[in-house]
Order: C-alpha cells, then structure tokens, then sequence
C-alpha cells in the first residue's frame, strides 16, 4: 500500500538558492601573495590517515593502493608523505653482482655499506690494470727463467736418459737407433754405416735372426720407454703449473692484501678477494696477453689451453664489479617512482650480447630494476600501467611474496629460450609498495586477484570533493596562492579567489562541497593567468577567471551547439511552449571527454487496453540500459499500487525517447516518463514550457539524480535561444537544490522571473505543475476528488478493466500479433 | 775457413738442417745469430743416407714418438716425408730472412750428416746444429752454435772465462752478441784471488769494447757447474771457448745438450 503523497504546490526556487556564490568580502587578504604555502593536505584527512598508517607499519603485506580519480593529486600527496617518511629512515645498503668463481652462471650478490659499492669496483678495476703489469713482470723475472729451466732441464733429461740407454744397450748390440722426423727405429750398423738390405742378405740366417731378435727385444723396451713419456710430461706440468701458481700468488698476494686491509669490515669481500686471488692464480697466462708469446717469455702450459692465452683477447670483465645499487651521497631511504614499469624495468633484467652470433651473457649485463633502486624505502607505481604490461603484476607480486628480488629474462622464465643464462643469487627485499590508480581497479584486484588483499593492505581512498565550510574556504584560498606560485603565475584577488572556489563548487557538482580535483584547479589558474595577461591585469580578477571558465567550455562544446542549432532549426522537435497529452521534456546529460552538457529530450507516452504492462521502447530495441528498465518498470509498480490495487492493471503503455539514436541509461527521466504517462491517461496536456529530470520511486516520491546543473542549463540555453517567455522553467528533484551552482545568466533570469527552477519532491507536485490541474488526494471515502488528475487516471484504468472483463479473456493482448493500438484516450 | 778474428767476426753462417733433430729451432736461432752479427746464411738440408738405409730393410718398423705405436717404415715413404720437410725449411727459411732482411742460400745433400757438415763448414765461419753429433766436432775449425728443440738464443748472453785464449775468442763472441744488455761473465778460475783476476782481465776487455757485464765467480770450474750457474742467471744463450778445458769433461755433450738455452763454442 503506497504512503500518502503529499501533493501541495510548489514554489520556484530563488535566485539565491540557484548558486552559492562566494563572497570576496569573506577573504581577509587582498591578493594571494599575502598568503602563506599550505603545507598540508586538505579535504584528505582519511587519505592521510592511510598513508602515514601504511607507512609506519612493517608488517609484511601493509602496502598501499592509493584510489581515487585521476587528478586528485595522488602522486603529489603520496610522494609528498613518503619523502618526508623516508628522510627520517636510514639509507639502505648498496648491492652489487660479481662474478661467482665456482659457477659463472650464477651470480653472487654483494651488499656493501652505503657508498662503498662504487669505491670497490674502481678498486677491483685497479687491481686489474696493477695485475696486468704485476703479472707479467714476475713471469720476466730472472728468478722465475732460472727456475723453470731448471725443472724444464731436469725432465729433459730425464726423457734424454731413457732414451739414451735404449740408444746405449742398441750400439752395444751394433744396431742405432734412427731419429726421424716422424719417429725412432733401429736398424743393424757396421762401422757406423747401417747395414743395406744386400749387406744384410749376405749375412748368415743365424746372424739375421739374432739381428731381428735384437731388433725386437729394443723395440720393445723403447716402447716401454715412450709410454712413460707422457707420465712425465704431465709430472713436468704439474711443476710448472705449481711453480707459475707460487710466482702468481707472489705477484698477486699484496695487491689483494691491500684491498682485505681496506675492507677489512666486510667479510663478504674478504672471502670475494680470496676467491679472486685463486681465480687469478689459476688463470696467470691470461695477464701475460701478447707477452707471453715474446721472445723469450715462458711459456705457460694450462691443460686444455694454448699457451699465452690462445687466440681471444683475454677477458678480464670476470673481475669487473656491477653495482646494482648505488646509494652514495644518498640522503634517507630511496623513494622511486617508475613511470614505465615493464617487467624490466620493475624486476630488473639481463641482457644479451651477440657474439659470434650466439646471444651471450654475464654478470656484467643484470640491469637493476625499480625494485633494486627502492630496496629499503618506497616504490610508488601506477597500478593501470603496471596492468598493462606483460608478467609485470604476477612477477611484482611473486617477488613480495617471496621477499627477495630474482632477476631473470623474460623468455627464460617463460622457457622461450634455451641459450645459456644467469641465474643471478636473489636480493633480499624490504621495500614498501605504493600502487596508484583508479577505484574500479582497486576493486577489481580485491574481487579478482586472491592475492591482492594480502599484500595490499591499505587502501588510501582519496575524497574527490570536501565540504565548503569557511574554515575550508579559507584553506582553499591558501592553497589557490601555492599553486600560483608554484606555477609562477600572477596573484590572485580576492575575486579571483572567490571565482576560483565557486569554480570547485561547480567541478563538485554541490553547493556545498569543493571539489579535490585539484589539477583542474591548476589548469583554470593557467588559463586565468592567460587571461589577465590578454586583459592586461597584474593579477587574475574574477573576471578572469570566468573569462578562462568560458573559454573553456567554448572550446569543447561544439557539439552541445551543433544540438542546440538542430533543435532550433526543426530538426530535433523540442516544443518549449503550448501543451499535448502523453509528451514531456526529459533531460539527460552528454558526457563528451572532460566537458558534459545538458541536452532536452522528448519523451513521449501511448496507452491503450492490455495486460498491465508498461512497455520501454528503448529497451525492446535494445538503446536502454539496465537502469533505464528498472527506472520504467517503477512506474508500473506505482500505477498499479496506487491505481489498480483490486482489479487488473489492463494498460498496455509505451514509452519512448523520442529521436534518440544512441544508448540511454540511468533513470533520471523515470519522473518524466511518469508524468507522460499519467498525462496519456487522464488525457491532460502538459506545458511543453517546462523540462522535468529525476526520478521517481514506486510511492512517487522525486528522488535526487546527478547533473542537475547541467541539465538545467541545457534546457535554459534552449529557452533563451528561442526567446525567454517567463513561462519556461525547470522540474528538478528537491533533494537537488543543495547541489545547484548554476551559471550567472541562469541565475539572473531566474531573478527576473523569466526562468524558473521547482524543487519537486512528489509526482503530484510535479504532474501538478506541468498540467496546471491539482494531481488530488484520495478522500475519505476512497476516490480522488473530481477532475482531478488522480481521478481520471483511475477512472481510465476502470475503463480499460472493465472492457476487458467485457470481453471476457481476461488481460490478453487483444491484436496479436498485428493488433492496432486500442484505448487511445 | 775465415781464420781467427779476436774480435770475433763472423760473415757466413752454416745452418745445418737435420731434418730429425728439432729443425725450426735452429732455423730461427740461425736468424737471430745473423741478425746479430749481420752475416749470411747457407741453409744446407741432409738427407740422412743412414736413415734412407734403414728404410730399405724390410723388417725395420719406425715407432711414433707421439704415440708410441710402430708403423711400417719404407724408403719411398722416408724420401717423400724428407722432401717436403726441405720444401717446408725452404719456405720457413725464406720467410725469416725477409722478415730480418737477411742474405741466403739453401741446398738439399744427401750422405752422411757429419760428413756433409764438416765439408760445408769449410767455408762458414760459424755452424749452427740442432744435433750435437752433426755439429763439427772439438777441433774444427770454426764456431758451432748448437740449439735443441725448443731452444731460442736472447739476451742476456752469458759467457764462460778462463783466461786462456779461447775464453778469449768466446768474451769477443759474447761482447758481439750481448745486444745492450749486461753480459753474464761466468768466472772459471779456481779459487777466489784467481777469480778476481779473471774479473779484472775480463772486465778490462770488455770495457774497452763497451760492454757492461755482471761477473760471477763459480765455485769450481767444471762444466757441470758452469752450466748450472748459466741456468741459474737466466741466460739466454753461452759462449764457450770451443778448446776450452771445461769441455773435456767427458760428459760435455750430454751436459750441453739440456743445458735451457743454445750453446756457442766459439773459436
């Protein structure tokens, strides 16, 4: 059962009521210069509650997902915050990777005291250059030729004895022993002559086959011989292996002792110079580069190597340092802002260098990634970006988890390929994450991502508008003169000022708020400081400011004149005078980029005999939205509760957006399909002077709908366009009133009573207005009074039931499927 | 055969190839004497008649040294494998003497090695050898530089001294070869009071020609510690005085032979 609806007359709204001007007087100060900076954030007092609750907590998962819309200043706020928080805290160690002597392909770590990272990789490069020189000096040394030969000589001789006796046993047998450029072989002799084959043939078979028996008995015992040779070649380069590592290690020793004593605080580095000194050691000959093939140099002998280092210049980048993370000079701990945040960029990467054709890698090619440069402060990034970019959010998400940075190329982790590549040793994390970005992701990730909560904790929700208190004014104008100077624009007056709050009155949609969309703020102040400069002020009036706010809208409105032009050319048929049954004007708002305009609509009602159904044209054809629907089967729900409570609803109604050829949704004009509706079926023309928008409950009542200014304005650009009567005026919901900052010409119409706003809180208020005939109360005795709109609804309704008893088929459509329409009033 | 020269001249260099005995060494240690000393090379390649020979006999296998297994051993095999180790000297000999823009000369015998060399060193003033049994023996005429495979001659030059003529002969031979750097003096000379006369004689000489010199008394004079106290010193070439008592150690070839660097017997 509907409540009563209260159906007294409605007056139109004043002037005053229209827009809530600022008052310049308020302002104590003359211009802005007069004001202090606002070092504070206003009208984000939970916003900053979040921040500085996510900020001091280090339990794991409490990073921060700053929402709200764009423009907001939510880098500016959040930035601001965490430099002043990371100030106070210590600057982090610095990392950096070099190379792991046991396993190339994987990376050791190194975290060194800020501002020691870049001092040791100069250290280790000098080290390279002081071994470059050390090294082959000590392969030079007379000391080091001496010894060498002396080992060298010993297993020559060695080699030269065996031989020998083999040689000695032979001449003794009178057979040599022939050394051929290929090999050794024996073969009888005669006063030093080798026997011919003839010679030999003259000799006794007895004396032949001691000769062949000889022969082989020597040969056996040569090749027992030779085989020990390689036995003692490989004793002879163990020696000489040991005795290049002794000199090495001598050369090498101080050097490295010099750089321990130096770092004798970090025990990582001690045990690194150490696996270095052995790496050198082990891998002399490549210090000794062209000299060790000179005149006179050593040869060095290292299994499975040419000697002097082979062909390929020696590579000495295995001592090079690649410090990843450099906090020298460093003041708090880092805050980093990634504005591309790739996985690369994000995570880090190791990249690739071609050579000979295939993609190589090292230590020296892992890039630090955001990550890497915010370890131990803040990393603040634009959640949409990071979103869009391929593995960035599951890598970035996986490395909080883990609380360790793993760097590795993308086509490795996804095992796209199999060259050889590092696995470089993780860094330790702790770093706070700050995600920026819209609300509708934020709440996607909580309902999507199961991860998400738990590694972002606190939301800091930005406020996009604030209440306009004078306290807030007052801080709103202080804020106005920091932006000023910090754009270096002209002061403002305090007309300017007052303007400029209006301005955010006006952005908030609300008389009594101001908007936080503070780069649009920003931007009005440039255009204002062009025009006072185009106006020749030296500081920006109000009138400036309302030039750039004009100028503005100018710019982008070209469609919302295109449609005012159709309109008053024919084309689109608005009426904004007379009157016609079942036809309102309906309102709706045109949202194109950042500007939206109010654009009048016709909306028109046919009812006829049916089954109690309230057709929505846009919605059969599918240009209706979800909310559009829910607002039209609304209006069923009130005309069969009020109307048809004991007998059937057999009304079949359409409702249509006259001329609209694009999608409507929302159900801001369920109040103006109500009233052509009611109008269609107590047959009562409606003042086609009036425009009407909100909409309406099943009880009736006017509810509040978004737009208001511009709706309003929409349709008194219209009115004005084809000549202001006095007549034409607006039907907004009352609820509505407090959010009306209308422009200045619609206020001053309404002034001179050429153009009206009503506040409406019921349908009777409203159908009241529109049709000049009282919508009427249902009396004691159950009927609404006479003529009255209430009345001839009903009785319409009774009409259209009774018929259908008549028919006596109940509530069916009585045309199907190619019926024409019945019950036309 | 030039006659003797005090202050060592050498004008032909006979470089001796035997094909067996570590060739390229003595080739380009043939270069750096010529380099040195501004003489000409006569290359001369022996096909060893004894090795040929041996090839002929039907049952004689040759061993490969660098796998120890036996393989058959033929003459046309032999020939064909010492032809083109000639071509080979050829060329490497070619190409060194362009490079240090030397005067030469090559020629392929075949005979007995000793033999071709005694007969070719006539007319050199200095033979270098790889082989110690193909170098002229104690009593030719001329300077043998012999050089082992893996050998190359450099400075600094080091030189064994006993006063006598032919220690002489070989502080001449060294002064030309020390190439700017200080001679190692080896003093042979018994006791100290004798080794600091052989300073003082060695070093009078040595001044006059402007030769700087490190002397260092041995302990002993005997050929083994002189060829330990030259590998010692790091020296990278010495002289003997090739009628010097110190190679009538019996031993003398072995102990020259695997001494680390080339020996020159100078007269």
């Amino acid at each position: 059962m509907a409540a009563k609806i209260p159906g007294e007359p409605v007056e139109a709204l004043t002037a005053e009521a229209l827009c809530r001007y600022c008052d310049p007087g308020m302002f104590s100060f003359r211009n802005t210069d007069e004001l202090e900076d606002l070092d504070r954030v206003i009208g984000q007092e939970r916003v900053v509650e979040a921040i500085r609750f996510g900020v001091g907590i280090k339990s794991e998962g409490y990073n921060l997902f700053a929402l709200g819309p764009p423009g907001t200043g939510k880098h500016t706020i959040v930035g601001q915050f965490l430099a002043r928080a990371a100030q106070e805290e210590p600057v982090p160690d610095d990392w950096c990777y070099v190379n792991n002597f046991v396993d190339a392909q994987r990376p050791e770590a190194l975290r060194l005291p800020p501002g020691r990272a870049a001092p040791f990789r100069v250290d280790m490069d000098g080290l390279v250059e002081e071994l470059k020189s050390a090294i082959p000096a000590a392969f030079e040394s007379d000391d080091y030729r001496s010894r060498r030969q002396l080992i060298e000589s010993e297993f020559k001789e060695r080699n030269e004895d065996a031989l020998e006796k083999v040689q000695e046993r032979a001449k003794n047998q009178a057979i040599a022993l022939m050394r051929t450029p290929m090999g050794l072989a024996f073969a009888p002799v005669k006063d030093s002559e080798v026997i011919g084959p003839a010679d030999f043939n003259k000799l006794s078979e007895e004396e032949q086959a001691r000769i062949k028996d000889d022969i082989e008995a020597l040969q056996e015992e040569l090749q027992e011989t030779l085989r020990k040779v390689p036995v003692w070649d490989k004793e002879l380069r163990a020696k000489i292996r040991e005795l290049n590592r002794e000199v090495t290690q001598f050369a090498v020793g101080h050097l490295i002792d010099a750089l321990k004593d130096k770092n004798r605080d970090l025990p990582d580095l001690q045990s690194y110079f150490e696996a270095v000194q052995a790496d050198v050691v082990d891998n002399a000959p490549e210090f000794l580069g062209s000299a060790g093939q000179g005149e006179g140099m050593p040869q060095i002998v290292v299994p499975g190597q040419a000697p002097g280092g082979g062909g390929e210049a020696p590579d000495f980048q295995r001592y090079r340092v690649n410090v990843i993370v450099d906090n020298a000079g460093a003041e708090g701990a880092p805050v980093v802002y990634e504005d591309h945040p790739t996985l690369g960029n994000v995570i880090g990467r190791i990249e690739y260098t071609a050579r000979f054709g295939a993609l190589t890698t090292d230590f020296n090619l892992i890039r630090a990634g955001a990550l890497h440069r915010a370890n131990g402060g803040y990393l603040m990034l634009d959640a949409r970006k990071l979103l869009l970019q391929p593995f960035a959010w599951e890598e970035l998400k996986r490395t909080l988890r883990s609380k360790e940075i793993r760097v590795e190329s993308l086509g490795q982790a996804l095992s796209l390929i199999n060259t050889v590549s590092l696995e470089p040793e993780p860094i330790p994390l702790a770093v706070k994450i700050v995600l920026v970005g819209d609300r509708m992701l934020y709440y996607l990730l909580s309902a999507h991502d199961p991860e998400f909560p738990a590694l972002f904790k606190v939301p800091a929700d930005f406020e996009d508008r604030m209440d306009l208190s004078p306290e807030n004014a007052e801080l709103y104008a202080r804020l106005i003169a920091t932006m000023a100077r910090r754009e270096a624009l002209k002061p403002l007056d305090a007309g300017g000022v007052a303007r400029v709050v209006e301005y955010g009155s006006r952005l908030a949609g609300d008389a009594e708020r101001l908007s936080t969309h503070f780069r649009s703020i920003v931007d009005i102040l440039r255009e204002a400081d062009y025009w006072a400069g185009q106006n020749g002020n030296g500081e920006i009036t109000a009138d400036d400011v309302h030039a750039a706010v004009e100028a503005k809208i100018h710019r982008s409105d070209r469609v919302r004149a295109r449609v005012l032009e159709e309109i008053a050319r024919g084309t689109i048929l608005i009426d904004t005078d007379g009157e016609a049954v079942g036809q309102v004007n309906g309102l709706s708002v045109m949202q194109l980029g950042d500007f939206a305009f109010g654009q009048p609509s016709r909306i028109t009602s046919r009812v006829r005999l049916g089954k109690g159904e309230v057709v929505d044209i846009e919605r059969q054809v599918e240009l209706g939205g979800p909310l559009h629907s829910k607002g039209v089967l609304i209006l069923a729900g009130f005309l069969g509760a009020r109307f048809a409570s004991e007998r059937p609803l057999s009304l079949s109604a359409t409702l249509v957006f006259e001329q609209s050829y694009g999608g409507v949704d929302g159900d801001s004009a369920s109040s103006a399909e109500l009233y052509a509706l009611l109008s269609a079926l107590a047959e009562a023309p409606i003042k086609q002077s009036f425009a009407v928008t909100g909409s309406v409950n099943q009880h009736g009542q006017v509810q509040a709908i978004g737009g208001a200014n511009e709706k309003i304005e929409g349709f008194f650009d219209l009115c004005r366009a084809r000549g202001l009567t006095g007549e034409q005026g607006v039907l907004i919901p009352a609820s509505n009133v407090k959010h009306l900052m209308l422009r200045r010409d619609v206020v001053e119409a309404a002034r001179d009573g050429t153009f009206r706003i009503y506040p409406v809180a019921t349908i009777d208020q409203g159908i009241a207005l529109l049709t000049g005939v009282p919508a009427g109360e249902r009396g004691a005795d159950g009927t609404f009074p006479e003529g009255s709109i209430n009345r001839r609804v009903e009785a319409r309704l009774d009409h259209f039931a009774e018929t259908a008893r008549a028919f006596g088929r109940g509530p069916k459509e009585p045309n199907e499927p190619n019926g024409k329409e019945g019950g036309e009033a | 055969m030039t006659g003797r020269r005090r202050d060592f001249e050498v004008r032909r260099i006979l470089l001796a190839l035997d094909p067996a005995a570590g060739p390229a060494s003595a080739l380009s240690a043939a270069a750096w004497l010529a380099s040195q000393l501004d003489a000409e090379i006569e290359a001369l390649f022996i096909e060893d008649i004894n090795l040929l020979r041996s090839a002929e006999l039907p049952f004689v296998r040759r061993m490969r040294r660098s796998s120890a297994m036996w393989e058959a051993f033929d003459s046309i095999a032999v020939e064909r494998e010492l032809r083109a180790i000639a071509a080979e000297m050829r060329r490497a000999l070619e190409a060194e003497a362009e490079r240090a823009s030397l005067r030469w000369s090559y020629r392929v015998v075949r005979g007995h090695p000793q033999r071709e060399v005694s007969e070719a060193a006539r007319e050199a003033d200095l033979v270098v050898t790889a082989s110690w049994g193909a170098a002229a023996p104690p009593g030719a005429p001329n300077s043998v530089l012999i050089v082992r495979d893996g050998q190359a001659p450099r400075q600094p030059a080091a030189v064994a001294y006993d006063g006598s003529a032919s220690a002489e002969r070989a502080l001449a031979a060294a002064a030309r070869l020390a190439g700017g750097e200080p001679l190692i003096v080896l003093l042979a000379g018994g006791d100290e009071t004798a080794a600091k006369a052989l300073e003082r004689q060695a070093r009078e000489r040595l001044e006059g020609a402007g030769v700087a010199a490190t002397y260092l008394p041995l302990a002993g004079a005997s050929l083994g510690r002189l060829c330990a106290a030259a590998g010692e010193a790091g020296s990278g070439i010495l002289v003997i005085g090739a009628e010097s008592p110190l190679l009538e150690d019996e031993d003398a070839a072995r102990r020259l032979a695997r001494l680390g660097c080339p020996v020159l017997l100078a007269r």
